[in-house]
């Protein structure tokens, strides 16, 4: 047992000491978001993908690019438009004269961090083909399965102001993606931080590699064994069963939605070098993790509620178990 | 002052917990046997106006439990509503307030009825308004006597005023059990103070009473009930299930267990190894044929007075031989026996109806005498004298007595409208009832010890010396002679007056006597021709001799105590038990008796002396000097047993919660621990949500900390305690949600340092609400709050 426990704390410190050194980094280029920053190396840390909500220009590119030169990953970006086709994310075969075979010509999904722009101004279509690459972690192109590379992270961003011209994500995909974060507008001291950086050249030119980016599948690992009490998983319960009735909502969170509270939670309380997880672990992470999985009724959000202020009001009034007795 | 926002939800929704309603039953009981000792224990308490007290307050401090009162408050509700209770029923006031409400309604009534059928007529309202203020008057005069009379002198003695202190005392101690079981669970912190009242009694009434095991059968009980129902609400609060029908399964099992340890101890309380030596040493000498029988002196062969005197105490004059009569006059019961009894003595118990100053020669009268009228119950002389005990007693007269009033020493109460004849202030001639009703009265019995009366002094009083040194011309120089020769070596006035009463005690006793000539002087014709005779020669030649002497003296008249029948608790007194004897007066004593009769036992005095014990303690209110004195010294034993138990029961008291902690499962500990960190949240303001985590919590309470630290000199201070704070919450999710916990005793050892300052804390809150309260600005010793 003890020796267990001396494994764990070391474990513990890889993650945080990984994670301190490429927020660190990437706070070179990006400042002042910091616990975006650490979503963003939470999703990584569970697999999981991330839907970014915000206007543009607030820097998800720069964000993404900084993440991807810290790791030492590959990085690679898809600009969604209407006529945007499956192939031209997952890859095409093309016939080799040569060789007389057809050759497969991996796409922009066979990257380690792929940022899908504008995600909801492509077809139904594309985005399916996207969220299958997230969710198998492979492509299918004629017939052939070629498995993507690990760990794969998509950036999915959507502009929440513009509906003109876009096909929304149903439901069912906005599931998939394990959080959605906003960036928003930088504080004026960190903006004006940003604009003296920027002054003369862009410091993401500068940026070197801070960590091993093949680091990422060990410590992932390591993060599903951070230890989860019995009440807080009761908490985590209690916390999705109460969107399931709440009176707001016409549709609660998913299983799936427990399961990524469940694991986002793991990789929070790892990233602040413990080995077990609080109930703040999963406070602090519920409202990017469950507000996009839920619908608000259209008269409650009439009234100016949203899924996000439903999730705060649940996280205010649900109580913490302290214990739970093994009587 | 700041709000006291309790975050907690009400302790309960109705109907009450069986638990809740059964420990509720458990604490009256406890605190009824408390009552019961009480009563039995001291004057002036009354069985009737204190068990309503008890039912009364133990539910108010229950009520106000329920509705999660902090202590402050349910402190000023329940003194508010005591003192107006204690003014309206044990004070006598609800008669007078009720008439004032009764005619201040008709008044109103006729105020506001449409057809005034008669002018509005407020002298009836007047006239109940002005008895309820001079009977709030009365009371509150009488009060403040007895209070200062108790500043200058511990036996002060109004048994209304006791009565009062007592339902005052049992009172908050009733709050306190009610407030305490719901609050905090604990049924040793309710009951403390009943259980040291009970057990205080007993030890200082020196009895073994069957009250005892009622109260240990409910403190047994009901700390089972009350741990369970703490135990329950800890499943509560961590979310234990437990079967619902578990409380009835324990209960059921702690009375089981609670009557067993009770007959266990009845039994073995039997078993004593006094008992078993004595029995020892019995068979032991009926072995060698030694007849050795060893047997306890009987408690009341002090009393056991069978004086061979005749007649119906009257208009005193010296007759012939008188007859002997088996016939009963009257039974008296006395309350407070055995608190009278010290050193295995009671003191003497002599029933007087009446006094006299004035020798004659040939017999007694008393000179003037006024008469003044007194209300039932009403004070006749508060008397303040050293070395006094109260005695109650029930007088059940069976003969017509004429309406004279017995008691042993001097009077303070009587249940009857009563005559008394003075004469002069505190110079009581007799005291006169009419009607042979039963009566109860209180009076002060002289205790003084040796001592104590050797160094009484010979500063006499005016009124003493006219009255009672005072003898007609012509008596014998003979008799003069004698009282100096008795008395001449003796240097202090009660030595001389043993000397006397040792001298009249060799003379042989007889009823049958001739009539005394009348010409001669009886003292002189007693002492040197008849050399015998009954009580009433020994008695009036010993005050002869005493004032020759210079030793104030005055002769009583009434009865000898009889006999104390054990069966009804009764000392039965028949007109053989007609008796005089002397009595002495020694300054700020009073008058203590005598006894010269050579027939009747002699007077037994308590030689030690014990310094006088500070007035202030509870058990010294009614209790004089003497019995406090021969209580500390006869059972010092016991004292120090008491205060061993004591100084036990507290130190479990304090320790407790650290030994409950450290017993429980480490869930439990954590939660209790919580449960306590959030209770002094709530007292010092701290809000939170519903839903807020441990650390949440903690840092809406270091905040409050470090504003309510801020404005003082303390912020190293506060700095220590944030870290605290911090450090327990740490340990606190640790253990919680971390699967391994080796830090439970960590935690503790935390807590119990860091509760001391969150009280310390709390403290300077209230301090500082109070301040604010008062609007008392203090100059800022150092910056402003930040």
């Amino acid at each position: 047992m003890a020796n267990a426990d001396q494994d764990g704390n070391n474990k513990e410190g890889d993650v945080k000491q990984f994670v301190d050194m490429v927020v660190k980094n990437i706070e070179k280029v990006v400042v002042g978001k910091r616990t975006v920053v650490e979503r963003l190396l939470i999703a990584l840390l569970c697999g999981g993908h991330v839907l970014i909500e915000d206007a543009p220009g607030t820097g998800k590119t720069m964000l993404a690019r900084a993440l991807a030169i810290s790791t030492g990953l590959d990085f690679k970006r898809v600009q969604c438009t209407p006529d945007l086709l499956p192939n031209d994310i997952t890859g095409v075969s093309v016939f080799n004269q040569k060789t007389r075979e057809f050759e497969f010509r991996p796409g922009p999904a066979f990257s380690h961090i792929l940022l899908a722009d504008e995600v909801n101004r492509a077809t139904p279509r594309t985005q399916s083909a996207l969220l299958e690459a997230m969710g198998e972690a492979q492509v299918t192109v004629d017939g052939v399965t070629y498995p993507l590379p690990k760990p794969f992270l998509v950036l999915a961003t959507q502009n929440p102001i513009e509906f003109e011209g876009t096909f929304p994500l149903p439901e069912a995909q906005l599931d998939r993606f394990l959080l959605r974060l906003s960036l928003g507008y930088p504080d004026s001291e960190y903006e004006d931080a940003m604009l003296q950086m920027q002054q003369l050249a862009h410091p993401i030119e500068t940026l070197g590699q801070a960590v091993e980016g093949n680091r990422i599948l060990g410590l992932q690992g390591q993060v599903r064994s951070v230890h989860v009490a019995e009440s807080v998983r009761k908490y985590i319960l209690k916390l999705v069963h109460a969107t399931r009735s709440h009176s707001a909502l016409a549709l609660g969170a998913s299983p799936r939605g427990s399961l990524a509270l469940f694991r986002t939670a793991q990789a929070r309380a790892s990233l602040a070098g413990r080995d077990f997880v609080l109930p703040d672990d999963v406070k602090s992470i519920a409202v990017a993790c469950l507000a996009h999985r839920m619908i608000i009724n259209p008269e409650n959000a009439m009234e100016g509620e949203s899924t996000v202020t439903v999730v705060q009001e649940l996280l205010r009034q649900v109580e913490v178990p302290i214990t739970v007795g093994q009587a | 002052m700041a709000e006291h926002r309790l975050t907690g939800r009400p302790a309960f929704l109705f109907p009450p917990s069986i638990e809740k309603l059964l420990s509720l039953g458990l604490l009256f009981v406890l605190l009824l046997a408390a009552v019961v000792s009480l009563t039995d224990t001291f004057l002036g308490t009354d069985w009737g106006s204190l068990w309503p007290t008890v039912l009364i307050g133990l539910l108010l401090g229950w009520t106000l439990g329920i509705f999660r009162q902090p202590a402050f408050k349910a402190l000023v509700v329940v003194s508010v509503i005591g003192f107006f209770y204690v003014l309206l029923f044990p004070g006598g006031l609800s008669g007078q307030v009720g008439s004032v409400l009764v005619n201040a309604f008709g008044v109103l009534s006729n105020l506001v009825s449409i057809t005034k059928v008669a002018p509005v007529d407020v002298r009836l309202l007047t006239v109940a308004w002005q008895g309820m203020v001079s009977q709030e008057g009365l009371l509150a005069g009488q009060v403040m006597t007895w209070f200062a009379a108790l500043l200058i002198n511990p036996s002060a003695y109004d048994p209304l005023v006791i009565g009062l202190v007592w339902d005052v005392l049992i009172w908050f101690i009733s709050g306190w059990a009610g407030w305490v079981i719901v609050i905090r669970k604990d049924a040793l912190l309710a009951a403390f103070p009943a259980f040291m009242l009970s057990v205080g009694l007993l030890a200082y009434s020196h009895r073994v009473s069957s009250v005892l095991y009622v109260v240990m059968g409910a403190t047994l009980f009901l700390l089972a009930v009350a741990q369970f129902d703490r135990r329950k609400e800890i499943w509560d609060v961590s979310g234990v299930a437990y079967p619902r029908r578990k409380g009835r399964q324990i209960t059921n099992v702690a009375l089981i267990i609670t009557i067993g340890l009770v007959l266990f101890s009845a039994v073995l309380s039997s078993i004593s190894i006094r008992r078993i030596r004595e029995w020892l040493i019995e068979q032991k000498a009926s072995a060698t044929q030694n007849t050795l029988i060893i047997q306890a002196a009987p408690a009341n062969s002090a009393m056991a007075v069978t004086d061979k005197v005749l007649g119906q105490p009257r208009d005193f004059l010296i007759t012939s031989s008188p007859q002997l009569s088996e016939h009963v006059v009257m039974t008296v019961s006395v309350r407070n026996l055995a608190a009278l009894i010290s050193d295995g003595q009671l003191p003497p118990l002599y029933w007087r109806s009446a006094s006299y100053d004035v020798y004659t020669g040939h017999g007694w009268s008393t000179s003037g005498t006024q008469t003044s009228s007194y209300q039932a119950n009403q004070t006749i002389q508060p008397s303040y004298a050293n070395g006094t005990i109260p005695v109650e007693q029930d007088v059940f007269p069976v003969e017509n007595l004429g309406g004279s009033v017995y008691a042993a020493g001097e009077p303070v109460t009587v249940s009857l409208p009563s005559k008394a004849a003075w004469r002069s202030p505190g110079d009581l001639f007799g005291l006169q009832a009419p009607g042979s009703t039963d009566y109860r009265v209180y009076s002060l019995v002289s205790v003084a010890d040796v001592n104590e009366l050797r160094a009484a002094g010979q500063n006499y009083p005016d009124w003493v010396r006219q009255k009672f040194l005072v003898l007609p011309q012509g008596i014998p120089a003979r008799v003069k002679a004698l009282a100096n020769q008795l008395t001449a070596s003796k240097p202090t006035a009660f030595d001389k007056a043993l000397a006397i009463e040792n001298y009249l005690r060799t003379y042989p006793y007889s009823l049958d006597i001739p009539i005394p000539p009348k010409q001669r002087d009886l003292v002189d014709y007693f002492l040197f021709d008849l050399k015998t005779g009954y009580c009433d020669y020994y008695a009036s030649a010993m005050v002869v001799l005493a004032r020759e002497a210079g030793i104030p003296a005055r002769l009583a008249l009434g009865y000898a105590s009889g006999t104390y029948n054990i069966n009804s608790k009764r000392f039965v007194v028949t007109e053989a038990d007609v008796h005089s004897w002397v009595e002495v007066y020694f300054p700020s004593v009073g008058w203590v008796p005598f006894e010269p009769t050579a027939a009747s036992p002699r007077l037994e005095r308590l030689p030690r002396f014990l310094p006088m014990q500070a007035p202030g303690s509870i058990l010294t209110i009614g209790v004089t000097n003497n019995k406090l004195a021969s209580f500390l010294s006869f059972d010092w034993l016991l004292t120090l047993g008491i205060v061993v138990l004591a100084a036990i029961i507290g130190a479990v008291l304090i320790t407790s919660s650290e030994s409950r902690l450290r017993r429980l499962p480490d869930v439990f500990v954590v939660a209790l621990i919580y449960q306590r960190l959030k209770r002094y949240g709530s007292r010092l303001a701290v809000i939170v949500d519903p839903g807020a985590t441990p650390y949440e919590f903690s840092v809406s309470l270091r905040r409050n900390l470090l504003g309510l630290l801020s404005g003082e000199e303390w912020i190293s201070r506060g700095a220590y305690l944030d870290n605290a704070v911090e450090e327990l919450v740490d340990g606190i999710n640790m253990i919680s949600y971390r699967s391994s916990s080796q830090e439970k005793m960590h935690l503790v050892r935390q807590w119990n340092a860091l509760r001391w300052r969150l009280n310390a804390v709390w403290l300077l809150k209230i301090w500082k609400g109070i301040l604010d309260h008062l609007k008392i600005k203090r100059i800022p010793t150092s910056n402003p709050p930040l």
